[in-house]
């Protein structure tokens, strides 16, 4: 019994290397989806991001129409939700799990 | 010179018709040169969308998350001798796969890798000790085979504006709701304050939040532990090699080996709007094992124990979730997580009965232990633990977090496979402490973590 630990101590450091980390890009825009928009678009992000291939994503981004087409898809969404700030965010999220991806949210 | 004039006129006239005419003929041509163009584009891009659909939607995709790391250890005991780890080094693989044949079903998979530098001299991984038990096989050091960590379908339906999920396979309770925080992980779905192991089972979940934000319910079952016994069981008994066997047919359940392992537990996240999230579990854990000592030489102190079937274990718990302070009031604030949890733990003992020596017997009542019981008592006892933390931006792009818990004398989560070298935290009978600052190095995909953790 002398061998019950009383008290543990650790100390670590860990260099990762992945895309599925929580700070990744795409996450942060799932994040954002989930706060901002999910209510008013009435789905989830995978379904939103499957409304565009990620070829139609890039264009929309590229022309700078992503905020009018978030709000063509979900017209509830209010203007302060679409600011520039997160677009970059929404963006990487819709094109990692656009319509032709192939990748598989989380569930 | 009149008629000259007017024949060049007429010339001149003729020239600038016949010009007209072949400029409008080459804009039609053109016209029909752009549309057919686009016709061609548009058939090319949805040939493309095709082909990224072939590469990837019937195919397995693969994602990975490698980590190093260097851990520094140390341990005192209540006698007062300590241990320590100076420099322990260790690589860690999850290879992660999906396969989404159609929005409705979904497979997701991962092998794992999980191994301290170097050999180990039969130490480790050795096939008989904890360290690859089932539960926590990938979460422990062991040796470098690729092993599954996770491998599971998952059905997407909808009743109306009711969503549902049902999944079976290896679908590993680990990496949960707050405990994701600090591994950078995107949160599973068991609560990390009371679950954080590896199960085989099967989820339903019925999702309600087209009426309130985020609710949902999800009913979960998981078998820990198969009372079957093996493939050509007697002849490994005749053999006496390595371990066990028994004189029973293949796979049929052995009334001498431990009993079947279950755990139904139902997940109700009454509201998460993105901000603001509360989530609720209840679980319990169905004949959960326990040792027991059989025997002890005094003379060296040496002890031998029995794994046997030693009651049922409940445990509940309620964690609350604030993604971002306030309203736009700053990035800062935006950016950061507080969170508060509450859990329960209660055992409910069953009759254990162990065959021991007279040494053995002797012992117990020297150290003042109930014979037959769970966590050192035959009676049902209960824990409870707190846990709050905070998740902070901080000027590099990075994450600073803090985290405290407290557990009371008989507090009892299953966080065998919780990520530390050091054990459980969560698991911890009084306090424990940790900070931890995650950083991003190159872009999204590689980053950097200190963590110092006292339990």
């Amino acid at each position: 019994m002398n061998k019950i630990v009383k008290i543990a101590l650790g100390a670590a450091l860990i260099l990762s290397v992945g895309a599925s980390t929580a700070s990744a890009d795409a996450n942060k825009g799932q994040k954002l989806f989930a706060k901002k928009l999910k209510d008013a678009c009435g789905m989830t992000g995978a379904a939103m991001a499957g409304k565009h291939t990620q070829g139609e994503w890039e264009d929309l981004h590229k022309n700078g129409k992503l905020a009018q087409e978030i709000k063509t898809i979900c017209p509830s969404v209010k203007d302060d939700d679409v600011a520039d700030k997160y677009l970059e965010h929404y963006f990487d999220f819709f094109h990692k799990f656009g319509s032709d991806s192939g990748n598989v949210p989380a569930c | 010179m009149k008629k000259i004039v007017t024949l060049s006129a007429i010339a001149f006239l003729s020239t600038a018709a016949f010009a007209e005419t072949d400029v409008q003929k080459q804009i039609d041509e053109l016209k029909q040169k752009i549309e057919r163009l686009q016709q061609i584009n548009d058939k090319q891009d949805d040939r493309i969308s095709s082909v990224n659909a072939l590469a990837a939607q019937d195919n397995l995709k693969f994602d990975v998350d490698f980590r190093t790391a260097y851990d520094n250890l140390r341990y005192k005991t209540v006698s007062g001798e300590t241990y320590e780890n100076d420099a322990l080094y260790t690589n860690r693989l999850w290879l992660g796969m999906g396969y989404a044949p159609t929005k409705d079903m979904l497979f997701r998979g991962q092998l794992s890798f999980n191994k301290a530098f170097g050999a180990s001299y039969g130490q480790r991984a050795t096939g008989f000790g904890f360290d690859t038990f089932d539960w926590v096989l990938n979460e422990n050091l062991t040796d470098d085979t690729i092993k599954l960590r996770e491998a599971y379908w998952l059905w997407n339906l909808r009743t109306g504006t009711v969503a549902w999920t049902a999944s079976v396979g290896r679908r590993p309770a680990t990496n949960g709701y707050l405990v994701n925080l600090r591994d950078d992980d995107k949160a599973k779905s068991p609560m990390g304050h009371i679950i954080n192991m590896e199960f085989d089972g099967a989820s339903v979940a019925m999702k309600l939040d087209h009426y309130v934000p985020g609710m949902y319910f999800k009913l979960c079952l998981g078998r820990g532990l198969t009372n079957a016994t093996g493939w050509a069981s007697e002849a490994t008994q005749a053999v006496g090699a390595p371990v066990g066997g028994s004189s029973l047919p293949n796979y049929v359940e052995d009334d001498s080996n431990l009993d079947n392992v279950d755990m139904a537990g139902l997940i109700f996240q009454p509201y998460d709007d993105g901000q603001y999230a509360v989530m609720t579990k209840f679980y319990r854990g169905y004949n959960v094992p326990g040792m027991y000592l059989s025997d002890m030489d005094f003379g060296t102190g040496a002890r031998t124990y029995t794994m046997q079937s030693a009651g049922d274990m409940d445990g509940a718990a309620i964690s609350f979730k604030m993604d971002g302070v306030g309203d736009e009031i700053n990035d800062f604030l935006d950016e950061t997580i507080l969170f508060a949890s509450l859990a329960w733990s209660k055992s409910r003992t069953s009759d254990v009965s162990i065959s021991r020596t007279a040494n053995a017997q002797m012992a117990l009542s020297m150290m003042g232990m109930d014979a037959d019981s769970m966590m050192g008592s035959d009676e049902d006892k209960s824990g409870t633990s707190i846990w709050i933390g905070a998740q902070m931006p901080n000027l590099t792009g990075g994450k600073f977090g803090l985290e405290y818990n407290h557990g009371s004398k008989y507090w009892r989560p299953f966080t065998y496979g919780e990520d530390t070298m050091i054990g459980s935290k969560l698991a911890a009978r009084g306090d424990a402490y940790e900070a931890y600052w995650t950083q991003p190095i190159i872009d999204d995909v590689f980053s950097m973590q200190v963590r110092y953790t006292y339990i």
